[in-house]
């Protein structure tokens, strides 16, 4: 058995589904920290039936389910599936692959499934505990667990060991069945306790059965004696209410004739009634009469008391005086009056004639004294016009000379100036011509000078030239030594190779002698060849003797420093001689190539015992072969020899060859040193002969220079000079042309002054005019004046004449009108008098007749008063007949109201009798179960209660309560009233047949 | 029923210390460990105590041993049940995070051990762990919070 795959959705983290495939043995989950491994762990506990959601790391279970994040929504449910290969039947299941799934709805909801059939977690566990994965799973080891398992009690590490062992399984089973056990106990205690409590119980009940017997014995007699009661109440009532339904009836009848009564005293009230309503018109109809009459007198009297009076009043009042001015006298003075106004009429036409000659008196004058005004002010103004003339005259006068005079002026300044200019002139020309004289000394000299100059030139250009030569044989000598000694440098540190040899030689061991190269001396071009022929003996180092030789390789051993080769010079002491032996054309002995001092070469010589060095492979072939013992070496450093043959491309040049190099570079770079040191003594002697001719070029130039100067500085003030000659010139013609125009201006000036001058004279000559006199012209204004006064004072005197005249015609006007006035109120005053008298007539026949009909009015008014009050005693006594009708109404009215409120009471008392005898009733019925019929049974008294209750049955309808099942107890305790409860329960609504029979 | 318990659980305790006594002497060469019973008296309700002494160390109680020797102690006892009582299949999650080179080389071989009998599902950051693994698989959380198989069996038959 083994886990086959894990299939996550929706699970933690995975929120998408995911499948794990598991192999047996070993498989590995990685990744980095917080991407979801612990997840998958988390997922096969899930799956296994784990129940904590501690144990998986979240709050609540629901925590198990993807939770979304920012990018997806949150999942509703987790769904994990794990398939287990059962091909070795490990799990009791008929299956060779078991799939158990989990799923958990957000909404809360849990399936397990075990093959897709869903099944509860209690199968699951059943069917894994078999194979050791227990509730605990401790084959799940997560993080923490291992802490856990160290920090358990030995208790807690115990089960982790008995869950191993499967023991949790029994002790489940055992707890189980423990807990069955002590439930039945439980069950079984609580049985025993219960009888105990009955037993217990049995005895009071017994006691309790009795009493409860007796005291049903005394309920019924209770009963019984509460039925008698309620019987003989109910009979009380029953009488008491026939008693009241008597004195009701005879109530009634005494309301039915009280009625009647009543009936009667109205009919006889309204017949009063009717008679008084016609007999008031007639009594109002005399009472008005009387009124009338009354008034009519009063009217009457009235009237002849105000005739009496007014014609009193017109007899008396007819003397009215006649008053005001006789209207003939006022018409005489109005006559003398108008005689008045016309004299003023005429006086008026005087005034206005006096008044046009004045008017025409002052215009004459006004008019003479403007014109004298008008000619004086003209000859004013001619006057002053001619002296403003003459100033402007004089003024230009004036200018003139001074014109005249400044261009005189001008003119001498001139003359100065040209006479200054022409003297200036004559001295620059002198001290030009004793110049001109100087220089032609002086050039004289010049020319020797330049000769002199351009040969120390010459002399030094070339010696400059030779410098320069010198000089860059000198920096190529020095270039050359210096790529000599870096070649040397060079090679010299390939001969320091990092090597055996190298540190053998810096070691200082005595008995070394030193390097073989170093001391050999090959003939040039040989060189490869005897390397070569050398091998690595070429490279050695040379000791003393074998026991240098040991202590050298020893010490190459202690101390790590690799491997070299050491020649002993003993070898060579006792080495052999040279090559006797003849050899073929082109080839020659090895040994004989090379040379040198020191044992070095002698051990060479003796390595390089029968090696001979040919020219060319051929070659080499060729002697080789004729001479077996011999090894051949080509030039190019290829080794035959009889039966071996070494070469190739040029390997690293050997020691030997690079030590022969370094000799070649050391050689050449003596030689350029010498020629460089050559060549800077013969610079230095340059150098000294280039100081001369400099020296010498120099002072030529100086003296040169001298001359130049003197030269130019005549030659400058030779040019000032002449400048000086020139403007001396320019200026004398310039003033020359500034005198002659200065001269013709004075004269042109003088000429306009001659002219002004005469015109002056002339203008002064003219006569001058008389001052105009204003007399003539003030005497014209004062007649003028006059003149208007007296215009004036005419018009004035016209007016007040004028106003005269209007208020005399107002006068005549006034008094006319007052004649009129008087004579119409006379008239007036007449015809009023004559109205007096008609009036005072009418008013005396008004009083006669009023006091005749007096009379007449008197008579009347006394018969209509007995008429009246004839009718009022009439009225009065028919009042008080109705009256007494009225009251006698009344008293039955209220004896009527009384009666009824009566009847209308004891029906209510009756009512309530009967509501009592229903309730009673009721009553009997509800507490006892008995029917007021079923009496008639059990008390002696039941004829005279039927009896009775039959008489009030035949008055009003039977009203006994309807059967009720309430009243069931009472009959079965009284089975002789069986009969009747079973004919009334058939139709448990309908009245008693007690009742009805 | 109370003896069947018994009978399996001296059984099982006692191939457990076996184990035990093996195993650790396989992960601390040189030191000793034994399990004890508390209470041999009754074998019912006795706890189990864990005794270990590392090589060269005189202590006995497991809180005073290091952090990396005390999740080695457990990992011993949980491998000594796994051994007294095999399962089809364990799985450990990163069981191995606290031990140095040498006491992992040491577990591996446990491991190696156990997985002959049993199918092991290992969650771990240690390359060499990975190395004796059959099968690998790489999860891996993108930015949105979701765990992804991004390599299936990397190393199925390697």
């Amino acid at each position: 058995m083994h886990l086959k795959s894990l299939t996550v959705r929706g699970f933690k983290s995975f929120a998408s589904a995911t499948t794990f495939d598991f192999e047996p043995g070993v498989t590995a989950v990685v990744g980095p920290n917080g991407s979801g491994k612990s997840n998958v762990v988390d997922a096969l506990a899930w799956v296994m039936g784990e129940q904590g959601a501690k144990t998986l790391r979240g709050g609540k279970m629901e925590d198990v389910i993807f939770a979304g994040t920012s990018g997806r929504p949150p999942l509703g449910r987790a769904h994990v599936s794990l398939t287990i290969d059962n091909s070795d039947g490990a799990l009791p299941i008929e299956y060779s692959e078991v799939t158990i799934s989990r799923t958990l709805f957000r909404t809360g909801g849990s399936e397990y499934a075990i093959n897709g059939a869903s099944c509860r977690l209690l199968d699951i566990q059943e069917l894994l505990s078999d194979s050791g994965l227990g509730r605990e799973m401790h084959v799940i080891v997560g993080q923490g667990q291992l802490d856990r398992v160290l920090h358990a009690t030995p208790e807690d590490r115990r089960g982790f060991i008995e869950e191993a062992a499967g023991i949790l399984k029994h002790r489940r089973r055992k707890e189980r069945t423990v807990r069955k056990l002590e439930a039945m106990q439980a069950n079984l205690q609580r049985l025993t306790d219960l009888t105990g409590e009955l037993r217990r119980q049995l005895t009071p009940l017994g006691k309790q059965a009795e009493v409860a017997r007796r005291a049903q014995r005394v309920q019924f007699d209770v009963r019984d004696a509460r039925a008698r009661l309620l019987a003989d109440d109910l009979v009380q009532l029953q009488l008491a209410l026939e008693q009241d339904v008597a004195d009701e009836a005879a109530l009634k009848a005494r309301r039915g004739v009280v009625e009647h009564e009543l009936e009667t005293g109205r009919r006889q009230q309204a017949a009063l009634e009717q008679m008084a309503a016609e007999a008031t018109p007639r009594l109002n109809a005399a009472r008005d009469t009387w009124y009338q009459l009354s008034a009519a007198r009063e009217r009457l009297r009235s009237l002849g008391s105000l005739a009496r009076e007014r014609s009193r009043l017109l007899g008396s009042a007819d003397a009215a005086p006649a008053s005001g001015r006789d209207p003939e006298q006022l018409e005489r003075q109005a006559a003398r009056v108008r005689e008045e106004l016309a004299e003023l009429e005429r006086t008026i036409l005087d005034r206005r004639s006096a008044l046009e000659a004045a008017t025409s008196a002052k215009a004459g004058a006004e008019q003479a004294a403007t014109a004298e005004d008008q000619r004086l002010t003209a000859q004013l103004r001619a006057a002053a016009d001619r002296r403003e003339g003459l100033a402007r005259l004089a003024g230009q006068v004036a200018a003139a000379r001074s014109r005249v005079e400044s261009a005189q002026a001008e003119l001498g300044r001139l003359r100065e100036s040209l006479a200054a200019g022409v003297e200036r002139r004559a001295r620059a020309q002198e001290e030009f011509t004793a110049l001109e004289n100087q220089v032609a000394g002086v050039e004289e000299g010049e020319e020797s000078l330049d000769a002199d100059y351009e040969d120390a030139s010459a002399a030094l250009e070339a010696v400059l030239d030779d410098i320069a030569r010198l000089k860059s044989e000198v920096n190529e000598g020095i270039r050359k030594r210096d790529a000599l000694a870096a070649r040397r440098d060079a090679l010299k540190l390939g001969l320091d190779r990092k090597d055996g040899a190298r540190h053998v030689l810096q070691s200082g061991v005595a008995g070394i002698e030193g390097s073989v190269a170093g001391e050999l001396a090959v003939e040039p071009g040989y060189e490869t060849a005897i390397a070569a022929a050398l091998g690595e003996a070429s490279d050695a180092v040379l000791v003393r003797d074998a026991e240098t030789a040991a202590t050298v390789l020893q010490l190459l051993k202690d101390d790590d420093a690799g491997r070299a080769t050491l020649l002993l010079r003993s070898a060579a002491e006792a080495g052999q001689g040279r090559n006797a032996d003849s050899l073929p054309a082109g080839a020659q002995w090895a040994g004989d190539l090379i040379g040198g001092s020191g044992p070095g070469p002698d051990v060479a010589r003796h390595l390089l015992f029968g090696t001979a060095i040919v020219e060319d492979i051929a070659a080499a072939i060729a002697l080789a072969s004729s001479r077996p013992r011999i090894s051949a070496v080509t030039r190019a450093g290829d080794i035959l020899t009889a039966v071996s043959a070494t070469g190739g491309s040029a390997k690293a040049p050997s020691l030997l060859e690079v030590q022969a190099a370094v000799d070649d570079a050391a050689q050449q770079l003596a030689v350029v040193t010498a020629a460089i040191e050559q060549n800077r003594f013969a610079l230095a002697g340059a150098e000294a002969r280039r100081a001369e001719a400099q020296e010498r070029a120099d002072a030529a130039l100086d003296r040169l220079h001298e001359s130049d100067a003197r030269l130019a500085a005549v030659a400058e003030r030779l040019g000032h000079l002449n400048s000086v000659l020139r403007s001396a010139a320019g200026e004398s013609d310039r003033l020359a042309a500034s005198l002659a125009k200065a001269e013709a201006n004075v004269a042109s000036e003088q000429e306009a002054l001659a002219a002004v001058a005469a015109r002056l004279a002339a203008a002064q000559e003219a006569p001058v005019e008389q001052e105009p006199s204003t007399g003539h012209r003030d005497a014209l204004a004062r007649a003028a004046s006059s003149a208007r006064a007296a215009e004036v004072e005419a018009r004035l005197a016209l007016r007040s004449a004028e106003e005269q005249l209007a208020a005399t015609r107002n006068r005549v006007a006034s008094l006319e009108r007052a004649a009129a006035t008087e004579r119409r109120a006379r008239e007036e005053a007449a015809e009023r008098a004559r109205r007096r008298r008609i009036q005072a007539r009418r008013a005396a026949a008004v009083v006669a007749a009023v006091e005749a009909a007096l009379r007449h009015v008197d008579v009347s008014v006394a018969i209509a008063a007995t008429e009246r009050d004839r009718a009022e005693e009439n009225r009065e006594l028919r009042e008080q007949g109705l009256k007494d009708v009225r009251s006698t109404n009344d008293a039955l009215a209220r004896e009527l109201a009384e009666l009824t409120d009566n009847v209308h009471r004891d029906e209510l008392a009756r009512a309530r009798q009967r509501a009592q005898i229903e309730a009673l009733e009721t009553r009997s019925v509800d507490e006892l179960g008995i029917t007021p019929d079923a009496w008639s049974a059990t008390t002696g008294r039941t004829c005279r209660c039927r009896s009775r209750q039959r008489k009030v049955g035949t008055n009003g309808p039977p009203c006994g309560p309807p059967w009720t099942p309430a009243g069931k107890k009472s009959w079965k305790e009284n089975p002789s009233t069986g009969q009747s409860r079973k004919s009334g329960s058939g139709k448990p609504n309908a009245t008693s047949p007690a009742w009805a029979g | 029923m109370d003896l069947r318990v018994q009978r399996v659980f001296t059984e099982a305790f006692e191939d457990t210390q076996a184990q035990f006594v093996r195993v650790f002497e396989r992960l601390f060469p040189g030191g000793e460990g034994r399990l004890v019973l508390t209470d041999p008296s009754d074998m019912l309700t006795t706890g189990i105590d864990v005794e270990a002494r590392p090589a060269g160390k005189k202590i006995k109680r497991l809180s005073l041993l290091s952090g990396g020797e005390r999740s080695l102690t457990a990992v011993a006892l949980l491998v000594a049940i796994f051994k007294a009582r095999p399962s089809p299949f364990y799985v450990m999650d990163e069981v191995e995070a606290a031990l140095d080179d040498t006491n992992l080389g040491r577990l591996i071989t446990i491991f190696e051990e156990l997985r002959e009998s049993s199918q092991l599902i290992v969650i771990t950051h240690q390359k060499r762990t990975m190395e004796v693994a059959d099968a690998l698989y790489g999860v891996t959380m993108r930015g949105d919070g979701v765990s992804t198989v991004i390599s299936q069996r990397l190393g199925a038959d390697a």
